[in-house]
C-alpha cells in the first residue's frame, strides 16, 4: 500500500503522471504501476528482492518501462513500513534542502549606472548579495542543494502568492555548483524584460536573476502589470504583493517560451518581498509543506 | 543587469535626550602627533591656521541657540557624528567598493590594485589632515566650547583635546574631496553634505565652534588638494600600449569572460608610498613548465578540481567575495573599535595598512607583468574553478602579497594579535589555491613579497614620530 502527502494532481497534458517504480538489488527499475494522489495506492511488485522503492513523475503520454529522469521520492526497503521523501531522488546523495539558504538582493537595472540616474532598482532581483559582510553564508552567494539530473531550481516573483489570481513571473532557471552555490547565471541572463536585446548572451553576472522594465522583443507578459514594474508594491491592506519564491522543476522545462513558464508544486522558498531599500539582504526563508511525502506499508490490504 | 545604485550609510543613531550631559571621559591627547611624519603635506605645520578668533562670544551665543531646540532628528544626527573622524567615511568606502567590485569588477574603480589605490588615497588624507589639525590644536590650545561656558551643554562626550581645529571637519572635508575625485559618477553633492553635517553636529554638540569648524575644513581641503593632485600624477590614468606577449606559457585569455586587455597593466609604473619602486623586491621568474615544480603545482590544481571540499570553496569565496584590500579593511576598523582607539592613532593604523596594501599591490603587479604568466586554467582548461579566474596573469598571487604585507603593518600595531593575522594572511593566500585560480608558487612567492612590502612599511612606521 502507497499512501502520499502533499502530493497534488498533475495536469496530464502539460505535466504527466506520477508512477511508483520497485528498485531491485542490481538498481534495475519495476513499474509498479500509475500512482493517483490523494488515495491509497495498493501496488504490486513484479519481482522479489526489491532493495528500494522510488516515485517519478513521467512526462505526458503513454508510459513506458523506463522511469524519467524525474525521480521525486526514494526509500530503501527496512522494515514493513517505509518512508519516502525527496533526498536522493530529487537531491543529490541524501542531501535534505537548505534550510538556511541565505539572503538575496533587489536591485536593477539595465537603465541606470553609466546611462544616468534615476534608475529602477525596485524592479530587479538578484540571487547574489552585495553585502557579504551582513549575510550568514559570509559571502555572495546563495547556497542551495544540489540536484540530481531530472530537477532544477526557478526563480520567480510571484504578485498574489497563494490566490487564484496570483501571477508568475520567472526570472531564469539555475542550478548551483557542485559546492551548493549558485555561483552561474540562470537561463535568461540578464532577463527578456530588462530591456537589454542580447539579454541571453550579454553580461558577466555570476548569480541568477532579471530586471522587469520594458519589453522591446514583444514577449508575452501579463496585461495586469504595468512595467517597469515596483516589487515593493503593496495591497490595500498594506502588505507586500510581491513574494520571491524558489520552486523545484521538472529538467524538461527548461527551454519553456518565455512568458509562458508555470511553476511545479515544489516550492520550498517563498518570502514576502517587502519594502525595503534595494541592496537590503531579503532573507530566503525554508517551507516543506509543498514537499512530497509518501508511505509504503508493505503487506497491508 | 546589475547596476549601480544608491549608498545609505546605515549608522544607527544612540539616543541621548537633550537633557543629558554625557561623562567627559579622559582620552590620550598624542599631545605631540602634530610632529608625526606626513604623507602628503609637507609636515603638521605646513598648514597652520590663524589664531582662532579671540572673542568667541558670538560663537558660544550661536550654540547655545542651537542647542536651545534640537530636535529628534537633529540629536540623531549628533550622535552619529559621535564617532572617530574618520569612521563613517571608512565605512562609506567600504560601501562603495563592495557593490564596485561584486559586480564587474569595475575596471575603472574597484581592481585589486585600484581598491587599494583608492583606500590609501583616502585614509592618507584624513590621517595626514588630523595631523594639521593636531599641530594646530597645540600651537593655540583652545578650550571646547563646552568647557568654555557652562551654558553649553554637551551633548556627546567631549574630551580635553583642544577644539581648533576641529578633527572632524578637517577629516569630512578631505575625505569628501578624495570621493569625488575617486567617485565623479556618484552622487558628489552627497559627499559635500555629508561633510557639512560632520561640522555642523559637532558645532551643535557643544564640542566645536564654527570657527573651529572652518578652520578644519580648510585644512581638509588643502589636504586633498595635495592628495588628489598626487593621485594624478601617480601613472594610474596611463593608457596601456602594450601587447600580450605570445608563448606557451604566456597569460591569455580566461573563461568564461574572457577578457581580452588584463586588469591594471601599467600599474608596474605607478608610484609607490614606502617601496622605492615596484621592482625592488621582484621575485624570480616562476617555475618552467616543463619543470617538476610546475607540475606538482598544476598536479594539485587537478587533484583539487575532483576532491574540492564543500569548506574549501566556502574559504576561497570568503575571501573572492570583496577586493582583498576591504577584507582587511574591515579587519582593522573591527580592531580600532574593538581598541577604542585615539582619532590619532586610528587614522596613522589605517594610513599605514592601507598604504601597505597598495604598495603590495603594486609589487605584486610588477611581477605580474613582467613575468605574464598563463593562469591554471590555461595551463589545463579542465581544471575547475570556484569562481571565474581574474584577469590577469597568475605569478605571483595578489591576495598572498597583500595579505602578508598588511599582516606584517597589523603585527606592529596590533602585536597581542599578531599570529591570528598571520594566520588570516595564510588563509587568504591559500584560498587562491583552494578556489584554482593560482598555482601554490604564486602564493609562496607572494607571501613573501609581501612580508618585504610589509616590513618596509613598519620601518616607516617606526620612523614616524608617534
Amino acid at each position: 500500500m502507497l499512501t502520499t502527502t502533499s502530493l497534488p494532481p498533475l495536469d496530464p497534458q502539460r505535466e504527466g503522471f506520477y508512477e511508483a517504480w520497485a528498485i531491485d538489488g542490481a538498481g534495475r527499475a519495476h513499474s509498479l504501476g500509475i500512482l493517483t494522489p490523494g488515495i491509497d495506492n495498493s501496488l504490486v511488485s513484479p519481482v522479489a528482492g526489491v532493495v528500494a522503492v522510488e516515485v517519478t513523475v513521467e512526462p505526458p503520454g503513454a508510459p513506458d518501462d523506463m522511469p524519467s529522469a524525474q525521480r521525486l521520492l526514494r526509500a530503501a526497503i527496512r522494515g514493513a513500513v517505509v518512508e519516502l521523501s525527496i533526498p536522493g531522488a530529487v537531491t543529490q546523495g541524501d542531501l535534505p534542502l537548505h534550510r538556511q539558504p541565505g539572503t538575496f538582493t533587489m536591485f536593477s537595472p539595465s537603465d541606470n549606472s553609466w546611462a544616468g540616474y534615476p534608475s529602477h532598482e525596485e524592479s530587479g532581483v538578484w540571487l547574489f548579495n552585495v553585502r557579504p559582510r551582513m549575510t550568514p553564508q559570509n559571502d555572495a552567494w546563495v547556497r542551495l542543494t544540489q540536484l540530481n539530473t531530472g530537477w532544477t531550481y526557478e526563480g520567480w516573483m510571484v504578485r498574489d502568492f497563494g490566490t487564484p489570481d496570483a501571477i508568475w513571473l520567472s526570472y531564469g532557471k539555475f542550478v548551483p555548483d557542485q559546492s551548493g552555490a549558485v555561483s552561474g547565471r540562470d537561463d535568461t541572463g540578464w532577463g527578456p524584460f530588462s530591456g537589454v536585446l542580447d539579454f541571453q548572451t550579454a553580461g558577466e553576472e555570476e548569480f541568477p536573476g532579471d530586471d522587469w522594465i520594458s519589453n522591446p522583443l514583444n514577449f508575452p507578459f501579463p496585461a495586469a502589470l504595468a512595467l517597469p514594474l515596483d516589487l515593493r508594491e503593496k495591497n490595500t491592506a498594506g502588505a507586500s504583493r510581491w513574494t520571491h519564491v524558489i520552486t523545484i522543476e521538472p529538467a524538461r522545462d527548461r527551454g519553456e517560451p518565455i512568458g509562458m513558464e508555470q511553476p511545479f508544486f515544489m516550492r520550498p522558498y517563498h518570502d514576502p518581498f517587502g519594502d525595503g531599500a534595494s541592496d537590503e539582504p531579503r532573507v530566503i526563508t525554508f517551507d516543506d509543506q509543498s514537499i512530497p511525502r509518501a508511505r509504503v506499508v508493505i503487506g497491508g490490504s | 543587469m546589475p547596476g549601480r545604485w544608491s549608498i545609505v550609510l546605515a549608522i544607527v543613531p544612540l539616543l541621548i535626550s537633550c537633557g543629558d550631559t554625557p561623562v567627559e571621559p579622559a582620552i590620550a591627547a598624542d599631545v605631540r602627533a602634530g610632529e608625526w611624519r606626513t604623507w602628503v603635506i609637507a609636515n603638521g605645520a605646513a598648514l597652520r591656521p590663524p589664531a582662532p578668533p579671540s572673542n568667541a562670544s558670538a560663537e558660544l551665543d550661536e550654540i547655545i541657540a542651537i542647542q536651545q531646540s534640537v530636535t529628534p532628528a537633529e540629536n540623531a544626527m549628533i550622535q552619529k557624528w559621535n564617532t572617530l573622524p574618520t569612521t563613517a567615511w571608512h565605512d562609506l568606502a567600504l560601501d562603495l567598493f563592495g557593490f564596485y567590485w561584486i559586480l564587474l569588477p569595475d575596471v575603472r574603480l574597484a581592481t585589486p590594485a585600484r581598491s587599494a589605490r583608492a583606500f590609501a588615497l583616502l585614509h592618507v588624507a584624513m590621517y595626514d589632515a588630523l595631523v594639521a589639525t593636531w599641530d594646530a590644536k597645540y600651537a593655540y590650545d583652545r578650550v571646547a566650547p563646552v568647557r568654555a561656558d557652562s551654558r553649553v551643554r554637551a551633548l556627546v562626550p567631549v574630551s580635553d583635546v583642544p577644539s581648533y581645529p576641529s578633527e572632524h571637519a578637517a577629516a569630512a572635508a578631505a575625505a569628501a574631496a578624495v570621493f569625488t575625485y575617486l567617485f565623479p559618477d556618484e552622487d558628489t553633492a552627497s559627499f559635500s553634505a555629508l561633510a557639512r553635517e560632520a561640522g555642523e553636529a559637532r558645532i551643535a554638540a557643544g564640542a566645536s565652534y564654527r570657527s573651529d569648524v572652518e578652520a578644519g575644513y580648510a585644512i581638509g581641503r588643502a589636504v586633498a588638494a595635495a592628495a588628489i593632485e598626487r593621485a594624478r600624477a601617480d601613472g594610474s590614468d596611463a593608457i596601456w600600449s602594450g601587447t600580450v606577449p605570445d608563448g606557451p606559457t604566456a597569460w591569455r585569455p580566461t573563461p568564461p569572460r574572457n577578457v581580452e586587455i588584463p586588469f591594471d597593466p601599467t600599474a608596474p609604473e605607478w608610484r609607490t608610498w614606502v617601496i622605492s619602486s615596484p621592482s625592488v623586491f621582484r621575485p624570480p621568474a616562476p617555475p618552467a613548465m616543463d619543470s617538476p615544480a610546475f607540475a606538482a603545482d598544476l598536479g594539485e590544481l587537478r587533484q583539487l578540481s575532483t576532491s574540492r571540499t564543500v569548506a574549501q570553496a566556502d574559504s576561497a569565496r570568503f575571501w573572492a567575495s570583496e577586493s582583498p584590500s576591504s577584507r582587511w579593511e574591515v579587519f582593522i576598523r573591527d580592531e580600532i573599535s574593538r581598541r577604542d582607539l585615539t582619532p590619532m592613532r586610528a587614522a596613522r593604523a589605517l594610513a599605514l595598512a592601507s598604504v601597505a596594501t597598495y604598495d603590495a599591490m603594486i609589487a605584486c603587479w610588477d611581477a605580474k607583468y613582467a613575468y605574464w604568466l598563463m593562469r591554471p586554467i590555461s595551463a589545463d582548461p579542465t581544471i575547475k574553478t570556484v569562481f571565474s579566474t581574474p584577469p590577469f596573469p597568475s605569478y605571483p598571487s595578489g591576495h598572498s602579497t597583500l595579505s602578508s604585507a598588511v599582516a606584517e603593518v597589523f603585527a606592529e600595531l596590533f602585536p597581542d594579535a599578531a599570529d591570528y593575522y598571520r594566520r588570516k594572511a595564510v588563509e587568504a593566500s591559500i584560498s587562491r589555491v583552494l578556489g584554482g585560480v593560482h598555482y601554490r608558487f604564486d602564493v609562496t612567492v607572494g607571501e613573501h613579497l609581501g612580508m618585504q612590502v610589509g616590513e618596509a612599511v613598519v620601518e616607516w612606521a617606526r620612523e614616524d614620530g608617534s
